[in-house]
């Protein structure tokens, strides 16, 4: 006799949504997998999509500029042609330069005292302010180097090494405690990553500082790497707490810096 | 066909978008499939987590999300729409 069968059905997740969450949870057991076992191999894996998705992102602020008034763009030409010239001006003493130093001291170059490393991610793609750079434990990087941005900034610290990347984190990083000073009269001060770039620091009322004073790194032989942009004191406290904005922008990123070991 | 454009959106987020369309993505996806919550919140942190940064906040926000889009699905369904969530 013919029955008419009816499956059981879960009421809670349907058998797709059940096979398909599957596949999502095995792929993030891989990747997790490759991750703790292969770093580099994930990150050879995933540098092709940060790299397109940096080129989408270009592509898209060109985009953007064009839509910008000519008045505006005829500036920024202008601007750009200025500098244009001054950079030829300078290449040609430059290049003039590095004839006479050939002539004097031969080919022969010193070893570099940093590795320049292209820099894969930052934020914001990243919540927890870390770059992931293409140059790793090959190029002679080693924890703990300092990484320094354009105009030698500092920005932060390696915090782990593979053979072809690394990845490292800002001093910005939430919660990430860093020697400082600032001021004219270099005040010691711990900074505080706040995020997004940003830094905070408490010092006494009676140190005087000021909106607009430089704070410097004690670990980049006292290199300027930020601004205070607002002090935060309350009447009945002794300290003030200072919001410092970083001179380098860590969102737009593109070369580091990383001293050698 | 949302669900599945919805889910590849998510999936190819991870690598290409800033955190923030990252996280409204996934919880969208989240509401068709709640694993994919915690999954790509497990691949985020295997991609920038870095020691010494914190809490893997991707992770922690991939499991609350799933079990909030699980339940607000739920409720969706049976309370405002009956869509195919």
């Amino acid at each position: 006799m013919k029955r008419t069968y009816f499956g059981r059905r879960n009421a809670l997740i349907s058998r797709g949504t059940a096979l398909i969450g599957g596949a999502f949870a095995l792929v993030a057991l891989i990747i997790l997998v490759l991750r703790l076992a292969f770093p580099s191999a994930l990150v050879s894996v995933a540098t092709p999509l940060w790299k397109f998705s940096a080129a989408a992102g270009e592509a898209f602020h060109a985009g953007a500029a064009s839509f910008a008034s000519p008045a505006a763009l005829q500036r920024e030409l202008d601007t750009a042609r200025a500098q244009n010239d001054a950079l030829t001006n300078q290449n040609k003493t430059l290049a003039a330069q590095v004839v006479d130093l050939q002539n004097l001291l031969g080919s022969r170059t010193d070893v570099p005292p940093a590795v320049l490393a292209s820099v894969l991610t930052r934020p914001p793609e990243s919540p927890y302010d870390t770059l992931v750079i293409d140059q790793g434990s090959r190029a002679t990087i080693a924890p703990d180097a300092l990484v320094t941005g354009p105009g030698g900034v500092p920005v932060g610290k390696v915090a782990s090494v593979n053979a072809a990347s690394a990845r490292v984190l800002l001093f910005s990083a939430p919660g990430t405690a860093t020697n400082a000073w600032v001021g004219q009269h270099k005040v010691p001060i711990t900074l505080t990553g706040a995020g997004s770039g940003a830094f905070d620091a408490t010092v006494p009322k009676d140190a005087n500082i000021v909106i607009g004073d430089s704070v410097y790194v004690a670990d980049g032989g006292a290199a300027a790497m930020g601004t205070v942009v607002r002090l935060d004191s309350d009447p009945s406290s002794t300290s003030v707490t200072l919001r410092i904005q970083p001179l380098v922008n860590p969102f737009s990123l593109t070369w580091v810096l990383v001293s050698r070991s | 066909m949302t669900r599945s454009v919805l889910m590849v959106l998510a999936a190819v987020s991870v690598f290409l978008f800033p955190w923030p369309y990252v996280t409204a993505l996934v919880f969208l996806a989240a509401l068709y499939v709640p694993l994919i919550g915690i999954s790509l919140g497990v691949i985020y942190d295997a991609l920038y987590y870095t020691q010494g940064g914190g809490w893997p906040v991707a992770t922690l926000a991939g499991i609350v999300g799933s079990v909030a889009a699980f339940f607000l699905a739920r409720f969706i369904r049976s309370r405002i729409a009956d869509v195919s969530l």
